[in-house]
């Protein structure tokens, strides 16, 4: 994982305060994502993790402050016009409505499709391809509320893949999946990165998977940016004190070389 | 191949279009008959023809009263019903997936009912001016329909859009509103059987200008809701997958319940309140194809068509020449299905 030395960037937290109602989570926020890369978002419960995504896709407006998408103001955009900047991975984002595979991961073409009109080609394609790279290909025609955990999760990457975005923000992509799943879905995500360049901003609790995967850590704690640099750089068993209040220990992973923090149980 | 789920939906789609288009035609044939003054099928058959012709019978093959009931009583009856059916499955459908709640309905609501209270306070009270005319009914009944549906939105909306949070406001509603037609009655004891026919609902009345603005209105409303299934469908996800998808869930929201809370209204004020075809009608057709908006919408128009169309023709014949109010057999099919969705709702909870 190399860095140049100049990076864009594709997302920016500028001075962002907000919270629900009169309880203010977030101070003068300041953080910016790079393009291109895969950022985890990780800190203990109630951070502000999720909440900092919602701004993203203005499903929450902050208080004072901006979110810059792309150098546009996230406030001053429409939605549809947003939603072909940056899609999202909800959580709890599966539906229990019997939707077919294909019918629900159609639903990230919306912010394309004009009124009136069917799927055009363009719009089949990009489903084809989001399809293509979840590998649900063959299941276009299940219903969704037959599928597994580890599908569900798919589904729900392959809608917002379709929604043709440079940016991707995931709130929790692998909770409730077994390792097997978890690995496949990380897997995915960094390919993405990789091959398709594409800005991947990721929620996560797994600190082993944080490691192995993201380019660069965001480190939230009570509202508050602790740190954001690389994995190592952020990650030390001091910062994972003060914080998440354990103890970790550094261990070689004897199959790649890398050090690794472990929480001690 | 593979089992396709998605296959057998389309191919359900079709099988419930074409078969329920037959039984519709079919039943308004049986329906045209049936009633006190008896009507053979090719009496029936040659009296719609002429009329369409604009011919008067020269074979004397049916009487002046016989042509009179099939054209200005039954014809304009079964189209209305067929017409009010359709939109109240609509606008059931458009309710249900608003709120994301199977049970939600106008009739459960209290939106119909507050649509009634509209239409008899208005035309009681004498505050349809003349001008009004024929729009002067529907748009009163809007008007009550409107204030009913923000009520609820505004205290369901409190409470997070539970399903219980809302059925519960929705109970309350018609109390509340069963409450104020009660006193209206009671206030206006010699035009009693006016207020009970917007209670009750019937098609007794139909004519066909009531029956032509009835369809216009029905015509604004559901084109405009048959064109927004895409935006229906995303009302099923969780609000942030849909405003992150470019939904803006808020507005939408508030387009949506407004269009089928006007298509309601209309038909309330023409044939009064009729409950349950909102929620039986999308019901079977989701069971059957899917809750896909582009096909559930028009296929709820075509049950709920039919299942009102059967309703009313029962409704007429069934105590011989003694009529029911439609609204009571609608009930008695509805009401235990709605017991049913309940069950349901609440075990899935437990789970």
């Amino acid at each position: 994982m190399t860095h140049p030395t100049q990076e864009s960037n594709a997302v920016r937290f500028n001075h962002l305060s907000g919270g629900y109602g009169t309880k203010v989570l977030f101070h003068d926020v300041r953080l910016d994502i790079p393009a291109g890369r895969f950022t985890s978002i990780i800190g203990p419960n109630g951070a502000g993790k999720s909440t900092l995504l919602k701004y993203l896709v203005k499903v929450l407006l902050p208080q004072t402050g901006t979110v810059y998408i792309a150098d546009h103001d996230v406030s001053t955009l429409r939605q549809r016009l947003l939603a072909r900047h940056v899609a999202m991975v909800a959580q709890n984002g599966t539906s229990d409505y019997e939707f077919t595979v294909f019918d629900s991961v159609a639903m990230g073409r919306y912010a394309h499709i004009k009124r009136f009109s069917s799927l055009t080609k363009e719009d089949r394609d990009s489903i084809e391809y989001a399809l293509e790279a979840t590998g649900i290909r063959t299941m276009r025609d299940k219903l969704i509320t037959e599928l597994s955990g580890g599908e569900a999760q798919r589904v729900l990457l392959a809608r917002a893949l379709c929604q043709d975005t440079d940016v991707i923000a995931l709130d929790e992509p692998i909770n409730h999946l077994d390792p097997f799943h978890q690995r496949d879905i990380m897997r995915l995500l960094r390919q993405l990165v990789d091959r398709n360049g594409l800005t991947v901003i990721c929620v996560l609790h797994a600190l082993d998977a944080v490691q192995v995967f993201s380019d660069h850590v965001v480190l939230m704690h009570e509202g508050r940016i602790v740190a954001t640099v690389t994995p190592r750089q952020v990650l030390t068993p001091r910062s994972l004190k003060e914080t998440y209040r354990i103890d970790v220990h550094e261990v070689t992973d004897p199959a790649t070389g890398a050090t690794l923090l472990l929480p001690t149980w | 191949m593979e089992s396709t789920a998605g296959g057998l939906q389309r191919k359900l789609t079709l099988v419930l279009i074409i078969v329920t288009s037959i039984l519709i035609v079919a039943l308004a044939f049986v329906s045209v008959m049936m009633g006190p003054a008896e009507i053979s099928p090719g009496q029936a058959l040659a009296i719609i023809a002429d009329s369409l012709r604009h011919g008067v019978s020269t074979d004397g093959a049916y009487s002046a009263s016989q042509a009179y009931i099939v054209m200005n009583l039954r014809l304009p009856r079964i189209l209305s019903a067929l017409v009010a059916g359709a939109v109240l499955a609509v606008s059931g459908a458009v309710f249900q997936s608003v709120f994301r709640n199977p049970m939600a309905d106008p009739y459960v609501l209290g939106i119909s009912s507050g649509a009634s209270f509209g239409v008899a306070l208005a035309s009681l009270g004498g505050m349809i001016p003349a001008w009004a005319g024929s729009w002067g009914l529907p748009v009163s009944a809007w008007l009550g329909a409107m204030a009913t549906a923000v009520l609820i939105m505004f205290l369901a909306g409190g409470g997070g859009w539970s399903k219980t949070s809302l059925l519960l406001t929705g109970v309350a509603m018609n109390y509340l509103l069963s409450a104020a037609i009660t006193l209206l009655m009671y206030l206006n004891q010699e035009h009693l059987d006016r207020v009970l026919f917007w209670t009750l609902g019937s098609f007794g009345s139909s004519d066909w200008t009531k029956l032509s603005v009835m369809a216009a209105f029905a015509v604004v409303t559901c084109v405009p809701l048959l064109s927004m299934h895409r935006e229906l469908d995303m009302m099923l996800l969780d609000e942030t997958t849909a405003t992150s998808s470019g939904l803006s869930t808020r507005a939408w929201r508030m387009l949506l319940l407004a269009i089928a809370t006007a298509s309601v209204a209309s038909v309330v004020s023409f044939c009064g309140v009729i409950g349950f075809i909102g929620l039986m009608a999308p019901h079977l057709v989701r069971m059957t194809i899917g809750p896909g908006h582009k096909r559930l919408l028009p296929c709820s128009m075509i049950v709920g068509a039919f299942l009102m169309l059967l309703s009313d023709t029962l409704a007429r014949t069934v105590m011989g020449t003694t009529e029911l109010p439609v609204g009571v057999v609608t009930s008695i099919a509805g009401a235990p299905l709605f017991i049913i969705l309940l069950r349901h709702t609440i075990s899935r909870r437990r789970r």
